[in-house]
C-alpha cells in the first residue's frame, strides 16, 4: 500500500510541477529523453534479473503460450465491457 | 548473463528497480501535466470520460481472472497481470521484486496485448464501435495506440482514447502493487 501512495505522490507531484510551470524549459525539452533513458536502464536491469535466474530461463515456452491466454482474455474482457457500458450510457448515435 | 554477474548483485537490484522506478514515474508526471488545456480538452466527453477507463479495468480484470483461473494462477497473479492494463513496462518493474516469473509473464502478456490492439482497434471502430474501439490498447490508449484510434475513428473518439488512456496510466501504478 506504501508503493501506491509513493507512485501516486510522484505522478501528482511531477505534473503539479510542470502544470504551474516550475519546471526549467531545459529539463521539460528533454523529459521524452529522460523517461527512455529511464525506461532503458530499467529494462537492462530486468534483464539482467531474468538472465540470473534459471528458473525462468527453462520455462520461457511455458510462459509465452500463458502471456498469449492473459492478453486474448484481458482484451476480449475489455471490449466486452466498455460495449455494454456504451449500449447502457449512450442514447445518441454510436 | 551469471556468468559476467555474480548471484549476491541479486537483492541490488531491488534497490536499483525502485530508484529509476520512482525517477519514471516523476517524468512521467511532468509529461502529463505539460498540456494546458488538458483540463478543457477532458470536459468535452461526458459520462463516458469515466466510463470507459472503468470499463477497461473492470473487463481487464475479470478477463485475467478468468484466464488465469484457467492455467491455475491464484486471483492476486492474475489480477496483477490484468492491472497492467498494456503498459508492459512499468506493470513488470513493479512486480519484479515479487516474482521475477510472475514480472516477465505480466511483461510479455502486456507487449501481446499491445500487438493484439494495433491489430484489432481498425476492426473493433469498423464492426463494433469508435468508442470500443479504445478498449483494446488499456494504458497506451493515450501515446503508442493513439494515432492508431484517431486514423480509425473520429476526433471525438482521439481525445477520448487520450483521456482514458491517461486515467489508465495513473491506475496501473495504483492497481498492480494492491495484487502483490
Amino acid at each position: 500500500m506504501s508503493s501506491v501512495l509513493l507512485y501516486l505522490a510522484l505522478l501528482i507531484v511531477g505534473g503539479f510541477l510542470s502544470y504551474k510551470g516550475f519546471i526549467h524549459k531545459q529539463l521539460m525539452d528533454k523529459i521524452d529523453k529522460l523517461q527512455l533513458a529511464c525506461l532503458f536502464i530499467l529494462l537492462f536491469i530486468m534483464g539482467m534479473r531474468i538472465g540470473m535466474d534459471d528458473k525462468i530461463i527453462s520455462a520461457f515456452a511455458k510462459i509465452g503460450v500463458h502471456a498469449v491466454i492473459f492478453s486474448v482474455f484481458t482484451v476480449a474482457g475489455s471490449i466486452l465491457v466498455v460495449h455494454i457500458f456504451v449500449k447502457i450510457f449512450r442514447r445518441k448515435e454510436a | 548473463m551469471v556468468f559476467f554477474v555474480p548471484e549476491q548483485y541479486y537483492d541490488v537490484t531491488d534497490v536499483l528497480l525502485m530508484i529509476g522506478l520512482c525517477l519514471l514515474l516523476f517524468f512521467v508526471g511532468i509529461d502529463i501535466g505539460k498540456n494546458k488545456n488538458v483540463f478543457q480538452d477532458i470536459k468535452k466527453t461526458g459520462i463516458l470520460f469515466f466510463l470507459v477507463p472503468i470499463g477497461i479495468v473492470i473487463g481487464s480484470l475479470i478477463g485475467a481472472i478468468v484466464g488465469g483461473y484457467l492455467l491455475g494462477y491464484p486471483i492476486n497473479e492474475s489480477g496483477a497481470i490484468g492491472s497492467g492494463l498494456g503498459w508492459y513496462t512499468l506493470s513488470a518493474i513493479i512486480i519484479a521484486p515479487y516474482s521475477a516469473e510472475l514480472s516477465v509473464l505480466a511483461f510479455l502478456s502486456n507487449v501481446v496485448r499491445e500487438i493484439l490492439a494495433i491489430a484489432l482497434i481498425p476492426l473493433v471502430a469498423k464492426y463494433i464501435g469508435y468508442v470500443q474501439a479504445i478498449a483494446p490498447s488499456g494504458a497506451t490508449a493515450m501515446d503508442t495506440t493513439l494515432p492508431i484510434v484517431s486514423k480509425n475513428t473520429n476526433s471525438e473518439t482521439a481525445i477520448l482514447s487520450f483521456s482514458t488512456g491517461l486515467i489508465l496510466s495513473i491506475l496501473v501504478p495504483i492497481l498492480v502493487p494492491l495484487f502483490i
